[in-house]
């Protein structure tokens, strides 16, 4: 667990120094410029995400054009069966695949985080009970246990959430876990018990926001997987209810039946699936090399 | 060391039974009735009745889940609802196509991995570097359903080549075919892992090399090449063979959309098309077989680490 | 009326089950599966038109596109094996309880009674029967063929004449246990059944009905040791056309020559084999390298793509026989106001339909009555007159009824199963103001809810029936099997009556005039149940492969038919 506690203070770093910081920003990047093409494609979808309504030529749904036409000026990325512009629908589903990606992450992170915090702070039976629960989910092949639980809760875009979630939750326990407890023996968290501060305040005040950093640069990475995840169950027909929402993934899907036919239907929402995953791996790689301790004398 | 397997034989014990629990709970909890399923349309409140009665459905709880237990503590995994197959006879016929699939997509990615991993480490920082660990993320952010269905189609409808489908080849009987359908899933899986593994490596690998002994062999004049392959690859993979057990067991479940698109009849697609009819039986005695599976080969590796690294028991 | 009900329900109900493996199976290309997998391949055998000895040698192969068509059974190559593919598993053996592919099988290896030509429903063809009479309007007596032997097998079942007492057996099964398929017409569709002499089996239906004997048409009967053994999920054989070689659940099955089927020199081919390819693109695949020598394609326009891709390929198009509708509640809601279901019924464009999912002239309009029976279906101009697509109109009937301000309804349909319908839909209601809050259900959900009355406003894909009362009987009161299960509560005892006067009219003509009026009826009335259209399904079949009708019936019938041949 040392190595989590090193990146910790990798992660801090930079805050606490000020001014050099921007400096220090400077010369990771110039170190890592896949990271910093990963960021700059990732930062791109999100804006294209949020401001779709602006940016779309035509709504997800509207029947725009001919069915299934080759790219052209007025349907750049070409249509789909029905005629809709696949250029608008990919602008519409960066929305729903990133914010399927956040959602999931984010919640799954923060339960895991909670439970990983908790556990290492109660010790014991309790700590025992619930390690051996993370064991138990890690234990099971990923995309077997999401099929599963989506097969048990029914298609939705609010279960493809849980879904993915409760796939990231143990991993992200079982890590917070260690963190907390190799800085639980810290100087300043001992030094916070002599003066007498709650257990849960210690937590909260102390453990959560160092732990959060560490949980940043894993949840990059996630973000990936989480995206992939996403498509990975539309493709298998138990993701998001592709009637009439543009997931990348569920258009894929559709297109797929068309494939031969019509490649630059499905051509489209795999490159932008492709390129957002890409983008967070990117990203997640850098920021590991950056947070590795052991890389770091290398430079 | 006799204490250590103990503690760790108890612990894989408690697991599977929290998993048998737990699935065993989600399925009956889930709101579709298998009867419906099965019955389709014609099914009215008595047949439903009936299908219930038949497969033991109407059974309390408690009652269904040590049934099912104490089953399959002696090796009988039930039967499917829907077609009377015995579950343990359908897993022995598809095991086979699974396992090879993994064995062969292992391979691939220990020989696409580590290569590049090593290259990547030596040449850190250079274009070579950048280049190697692009492409390797690439490989492990592109859709494998989609990369597949490519590879699947683009020969076939433009240069007239298409793998056996259908009928999964068996190695023994036919050698060739049996690698024509499954080299190419195998590839792609392959390449996927390769990039975890190859960042593995490259990590582990400069690691290694600032150690002071490897300083010490640089110092001594000793070529690079030499210090590189003769010292540093190797100590590197010790922490890369442990995660590979572990990733070995991840793979089992990583084949259901290889076996889909290839029509690869292997475990993967038995459990997807178990869950999606809601095929209770099949689908908790599957899922305790691959969990089962995972927790063996997670407790392998752990064991083979304690005997490697004493430290480890005692803590 | 409940009574001849049983023969559409076992059909449905085999319909539903392969569209359930379809979807379990692949979870890809399942948008073409409402379409097209399920409506053909599945309905097929259904309404197989099967034909015996005696009709083959009447040179019934019409293929305009083969120029061997008129050759004569002598000439006729034999050997080869065909191979086919299917995207849904067959699970199982049992004839009685079959699930998917199954039915692709089965009739090739066990006997029938006899089958009706679906199309044209008063022709016969004969199996284990040679001819039945009928006593009286309730009892049909069966005089049975004594020469259909069971083929050579090595589940110990003697190689013995087929008789009266298997049919009895079959019967027995079916009447005891809830489960399995034929429980309704054993159990309440017959007021007895039983050996009548001498080779010669009797029923008894339990009312006067119309299509007491289509039940007959789907009921397989295996041996009475099989039945008695209880294996026949795993084992089949039979005095049919092929015996099951090896089965291997999930994958494939091979069904090789029976030498001693009682028509020869039928089959002519060795063996067919049928593999399951879960996935379009590995279907596809498969047929354009050659690996399998038929196809199904996703729709007219891949069809057409093939036929310009694949050298030496031949197709087959006929209309299918399901259809996809939309189902309103009328037991309480805004459609119990007849105004508003008939807004439904003339706001639905249904050529957009056809359009936007098959591609212009690649369907057919659908009334009560669905196109696949054609002598049955409404013609084209009352059908306009009738239900014509009026967007206007169903704006001001909406607007008379209180909903000028639009109208907001729940509306479930089954994912991925049903999901290409879904925009089309939602736009061509948008447009007459009726917005759908859309919620895609899984499945089993969906069925649940579709059975139980639960929903406001539903699609529903893929009917497939082999009569066209089948069609009028979701529109009686307490819905189709009259149990009050998959009943959009849609009750007028006009329509009522309008079905029992077909069902009691014995006569084939007058019973078709009663069956367009009470079309009018129906339509007059406002139907719950809306049928949409029915999209034309095309098989792609390698052209070393004759024999084969055309344009008859649906799809992967061919592989029901035995006259096809290999000739390379």
């Amino acid at each position: 667990m040392a190595v989590e506690s090193q990146r910790l203070d990798a992660v801090l770093e930079p805050a606490r120094t000020g001014r050099s910081a921007i400096r220090r920003a400077g010369t990771i990047a110039a170190q890592n410029p896949l990271g910093v093409l990963g960021l700059g494609v990732i930062i791109l979808f999100m804006f294209v995400g949020f401001s779709a309504p602006w940016l779309a030529p035509y709504g997800a749904n509207e029947f725009a054009g001919e069915a299934t036409e080759n790219p052209s000026w007025d349907h750049p990325f070409g249509t789909d069966t029905f005629g809709r512009d696949m250029l608008s629908r990919i602008i519409y589903g960066a929305r729903i695949s990133l914010a399927i990606g956040v959602l999931a992450v984010v919640s799954g992170t923060v339960t895991g985080t909670l439970i990983g915090m908790f556990s290492a702070h109660m010790g014991g039976w309790v700590d025992n009970a619930i390690q051996r629960t993370v064991d138990t989910v890690i234990a099971f092949p990923g995309l077997i246990l999401l099929i599963i639980i989506i097969g048990v809760l029914g298609p939705s875009i609010r279960n493809v959430v849980i879904v993915i979630a409760i796939g990231i939750i143990p991993g992200i326990a079982r890590v917070v876990r260690g963190a907390c407890l190799s800085e639980k023996q810290n100087q300043y968290i001992e030094a916070a018990h002599t003066v007498g501060a709650s257990g849960w305040r210690i937590v909260f005040v102390h453990l959560l926001p160092n732990i959060l950093a560490l949980s940043i640069v894993i949840m990059t990475s996630l973000l990936a997987a989480a995206i992939l995840a996403e498509a990975s169950l539309a493709f298998l027909g138990l993701g998001v209810p592709a009637a009439t929402n543009p997931s990348w993934g569920a258009d894929i899907n559709a297109a797929r039946n068309n494939f031969p036919i019509h490649l630059w239907w499905a051509f489209f929402p795999g490159v932008a699936i492709s390129l957002t995953v890409l983008a967070f791996n990117l990203l997640g790689d850098a920021l590991r090399d950056i947070f590795d301790p052991r890389l770091r004398g290398s430079r | 060391m006799r204490n250590y397997i103990i503690r760790r034989l108890l612990a894989s014990v408690l697991i599977l039974w929290i998993i048998s629990v737990a699935v065993f709970v989600m399925l009956r909890i889930a709101p579709t009735d298998p009867a419906i399923l099965l019955l389709g349309f014609s099914a009215t409140p008595e047949s439903i009745e009936a299908v219930h009665e038949q497969t033991g459905l109407n059974d309390p709880w408690h009652e269904q889940y040590f049934d099912w237990l104490g089953d399959v503590l002696t090796g009988d995994l039930g039967h499917s609802i829907f077609t009377g197959e015995d579950v343990a006879t359908e897993l022995k016929e598809r095991l086979p196509a699974t396992l090879e699939l993994v064995i062969l997509t292992f391979a691939t990615t220990i020989i696409i991995g580590i290569p590049l991993g090593v290259v990547s480490a030596v040449y850190r920082n250079t274009p070579l570097d950048l280049g190697v660990r692009f492409i390797a993320i690439l490989g492990l952010s592109i859709p494998t359903f989609w990369i597949a269905t490519l590879v699947l189609l683009v020969p076939s409808e433009q240069w007239g080549y298409a793998p056996p489908i259908g009928e999964t080849v068996s190695f023994f009987d036919d050698p060739w075919d049996n690698l024509r359908q499954f080299g190419p899933p195998a590839l792609i899986l392959g390449f996927a892992a390769a990039a975890a593994l190859m960042r593995l490596v490259r990590s582990s690998l400069l690691e290694v090399l600032q150690q002071d002994y490897i300083r010490t062999a640089r110092a001594k004049g000793l070529r690079e090449r030499v210090v590189v392959f003769g010292h540093a690859v190797r100590n590197s993979l010790i922490p890369v063979v442990t995660v590979l057990g572990l990733q070995l067991a991840g793979l089992l479940g990583g084949t259901v959309i290889v076996e889909t698109v290839f029509t690869i009849r292997g475990v993967g697609s038995y459990i997807l098309t178990a869950i999606v009819r809601n095929d209770f039986l099949v689908v908790q005695s599957v899922a305790l077989y691959l969990a089962a599976t995972v927790v063996i080969l997670n407790l392998i590796v752990d064991l083979l680490y304690a005997w490697l690294d004493p430290r480890i028991r005692y803590s | 009326m409940a009574d001849s009900y049983w023969n559409r329900f076992q059909r449905r109900q085999m319909s539903r089950r392969r569209m359930l493996a379809a979807t379990g199976g692949a979870g890809v290309g399942l948008a073409g599966l409402t379409l097209v997998g399920c409506g053909d391949d599945d309905d097929d055998d259904e309404a197989a038109p099967e034909e015996t000895a005696e009709e083959t040698g009447d040179d019934t192969e019409d293929d305009d596109e083969e120029a061997e068509a008129t050759e004569t059974p002598d000439d006729v190559p034999t050997g080869g094996t065909i191979r086919a593919s299917t995207d849904v598993g067959f699970d199982s053996l049992d004839p009685h309880a079959t699930v998917a592919g199954g039915l692709v099988v089965l009739p090739r290896v066990y006997n029938r009674l006899l089958t009706r030509a679906p199309a044209t429903t008063d022709e016969i063809n004969y199996d284990l029967a040679t001819a039945f009479e009928q006593p009286d309007d309730v009892t049909y007596v069966f005089s049975l063929r004594d020469d259909v032997v069971i083929a050579a097998n090595s589940f110990g079942v003697p190689e013995r004449p087929m008789n009266v007492d298997d049919i009895v057996a079959s019967l027995d099964r079916n009447k005891a246990d809830a489960v399995l398929n034929g429980h309704n017409f054993a159990n309440v569709d017959h007021a007895s059944f039983g050996p009548a002499g001498p080779n010669e089996y009797q029923a008894v239906s339990s009312k006067v009905n119309a299509f007491f004997v289509d039940g007959y048409q789907f009921f397989h009967f295996p041996p009475i040791e099989l039945i008695e053994a209880g294996t026949l999920q795993q084992e089949a054989v039979g005095g049919g056309p092929f015996v099951v070689e090896d089965f291997q659940e999930g994958q494939n099955v091979r069904i090789v020559r029976n030498p001693t089927y009682y028509v020869q020199p039928l089959p002519y081919v060795d063996a067919i084999e049928l593999t399951i390819i879960p996935d379009r693109a590995a279907r596809r695949t498969a047929f354009v390298d050659n690996q399998v020598d038929l196809y199904t394609p996703e729709n007219t326009e891949e069809a057409d793509q093939l036929l310009d891709q694949v050298q030496g390929i031949n197709r087959r198009r006929e209309v299918s026989q399901a259809t996809t509708n939309v189902t309103l509640q009328v037991r309480e809601g805004p459609f119990t106001d007849e105004r508003v279901r008939r807004a439904i019924l003339i706001g639905l464009n249904r050529q957009d339909f056809i359009n936007r999912l098959e591609g212009e002239g690649n369907g057919e309009l659908d009334t009560i009555v669905w196109s696949y029976f054609a002598n049955y279906r409404l013609p084209d101009d009352e059908i306009e007159e009738l239900q014509g697509y009026n967007p206007d109109e169903a704006r001001s009937l909406l607007e008379a009824a209180g909903h000028g301000d639009g109208l907001s309804v729940e509306f479930i349909y089954p994912t991925p199963v049903s999901d290409e319908f879904v925009p089309v839909l939602l736009q061509q209601m948008a447009d007459i103001g009726v917005e759908l809050r859309e919620t895609p259900l899984d499945f089993a959900t969906w069925l649940s809810r579709y059975q139980n009355g639960e929903f406001e406003f539903l699609l529903s894909p893929n009917l497939s029936y082999a009569n066209p009362i089948s069609h009028l009987a979701f529109h009686q009161t307490d819905g189709p099997s009259e149990n009050g299960n998959f009943w959009s509560g849609f009750s007028n005892p006009d329509v009522d009556a309008a079905i029992d006067a077909i069902e009691a009219e014995l006569n084939i003509e007058a019973q078709q005039e009663l069956f367009f009026e009470a079309q009018r009826t129906i339509l007059e009335a406002a139907p719950a149940y809306i049928p949409l259209f029915s999209a034309y399904t095309n098989t792609l079949i390698y052209d070393y492969i004759k024999g084969y009708r055309q344009g008859e019936a649906p799809a992967v019938i061919w592989l029901t038919e035995f006259e096809f041949y290999i000739d390379r």
